[in-house]
């Protein structure tokens, strides 16, 4: 037999729902993070796009403009005006916490990683 | 009311999980001596504003240690002391007097498998130009006399290269020195939990925990061969870390790979089999220093100097046939786990 709800019971419940809903966008927002491509100039954000999404465009760096190129599930820089190209020649990343970097316009690309738990760092 | 009770129980749990995720840090980005940085606070304590402007000290004493060692230009204090040798001592900083005393001291006790007079063979081989070329067998036969720490004179402050043509270059050194002395002013402006990374050398700082004995942090080490891939993972307290891979700046001439870590007794990319290494001290200097040294001396010497030298931990990954294999410190192999082979 179903007990009739007082309206705190269904305020306490509509809470519930609300919680329920949020912590599954909250998770799917986690899930979608690995596929996010951060673009920064000097430690400014200039784009953020989608690694599922295919296109390409021009980054403006310190010391010149830079051609940066998603496609299928990956990101590059395919031009760059820099003196040894280290940003293109580290060619097409993929994962969450890969990034490519031109030092010399300052510019920083980067996978967002998907996996936020703990306290994490790359060595090599 | 029973209904309204444990609805509201349940709420509490679910609100209690959610708060089971971490906190996240105050983490900056920037780029110095030719690597990325990063820096991330972790501390729960203290305001954005002060953890930032903790930061902005750090990245700007990163900045100060490179301006100090860069021999890239002739202004710096390396760069005068290269641009006088084989004619005029040089007055430096003690600070540098003292990173120099600390370098011999590694060339010393490793038979000059790291030697910080290695300029004018990093020079020639140049990798970070467009399109590196391997040096002739003459270019480097005539510049290998110069390449000896012996012939670096330490007096008071000043510091004397005997030949022309002489070159130090603090790449084995630096980025390490920096990653310590950007972790003392964080800890200086009251941070207790972070980790300071400049182009991979990181140095983790977590109150209440040591080298290896409690786990701070998780570090994963790069893949030597698949991009984008982890090797292994490690648990570590405060501590120093350094990897040197024959993958981090190489080019392919006539089908052979040719990498930047240089055996100073040849001129060379040292070639011994060994195609990375993973060093964890109580410093980054050390483990900076350390992780090329090693290298250089070889997988069975490497670890010999590894387990001699105390509160040093490392691993060691090397070619075997067609596959790669690894040794490691005790220390570290009970703190290491092994990515699973696809």
């Amino acid at each position: 037999m179903i007990p009739t709800l007082t309206i705190g019971d269904k305020v306490l419940l509509a809470l519930l729902v609300c919680l329920v809903a949020g912590s599954f966008l909250a998770v799917g927002s986690f899930a979608i993070e690995g596929n996010t491509v951060l673009v920064q100039v000097d430690g400014r954000t200039v784009h953020k796009a989608s690694l599922l999404e295919n296109r390409i465009f021009p980054v403006s760096g310190a010391e010149g403009a830079l051609t940066i190129e998603i496609r299928e599930g990956r990101v590059a820089v395919t031009e760059a005006k820099c003196p040894n190209h280290v940003c293109i020649r580290t060619g097409w990343r993929s994962r969450g916490g890969d990034i490519i970097v031109c030092v010399p316009n300052k510019v920083v690309v980067r996978i967002l990683a998907a996996d936020k738990a703990g306290v994490r760092a790359i060595t090599g | 009311m029973h209904l309204q009770l444990s609805t509201l129980g349940f709420v509490v749990l679910l609100l209690l999980g959610c708060n089971r995720s971490p906190k996240r840090p105050v983490t900056r980005e920037s780029t110095a001596m030719n690597s990325f940085v990063t820096i991330a606070v972790y501390d729960e304590s203290g305001t954005v504003d002060q953890l930032n402007d903790a930061i902005d000290s750090a990245l700007a004493e990163i900045q100060r240690i490179e301006e100090m060692a860069t021999d890239y230009n002739d202004t710096s204090q390396v760069g005068r002391i290269n641009l006088h040798a084989g004619k005029d001592s040089i007055l430096v900083s003690p600070e540098l007097i003292a990173l120099l005393r600390t370098s011999i001291a590694f060339a010393e006790r490793s038979g000059g498998a790291f030697d910080v007079a290695v300029g004018p063979i990093v020079k020639t081989w140049d990798f970070l130009a467009a399109k590196p070329r391997v040096p002739s067998r003459d270019a480097i036969s005539r510049l290998l006399p110069l390449i000896d720490y012996r012939q670096i004179v330490i007096a008071g402050e000043k510091v004397f290269l005997t030949h022309k043509g002489m070159a130090l270059d603090l790449g084995g050194i630096a980025k390490g020195y920096a990653v310590d002395r950007a972790a003392e002013i964080l800890r200086r402006k009251g941070c207790k939990q972070f980790i300071v990374d400049v182009g991979g050398n990181l140095g983790v700082s977590w109150e209440g925990t040591r080298l290896l004995d409690s786990a701070a942090a998780t570090i994963l080490v790069r893949h030597p061969r698949r991009e984008g891939e982890f090797f292994g993972e490690f648990r570590m307290g405060t501590g120093g870390v350094s990897t040197s891979g024959d993958y981090q700046r190489y080019f392919i001439q006539d089908g052979v790979r040719y990498h930047h870590i240089i055996d100073p007794a040849t001129g060379l990319p040292t070639s011994n089999g060994v195609v990375s290494v993973t060093i964890v001290a109580a410093d980054a200097t050390t483990a900076d220093a350390l992780s090329t040294l090693v290298f250089v001396l070889g997988r069975e010497e490497g670890m010999r100097y590894i387990l001699s030298t105390p509160g040093v931990e490392g691993l060691i990954v090397f070619q075997q046939g067609d596959s790669l294999s690894f040794v490691s410190s005790a220390g570290f192999e009970n703190r290491f786990s092994r990515s699973a082979a696809p």
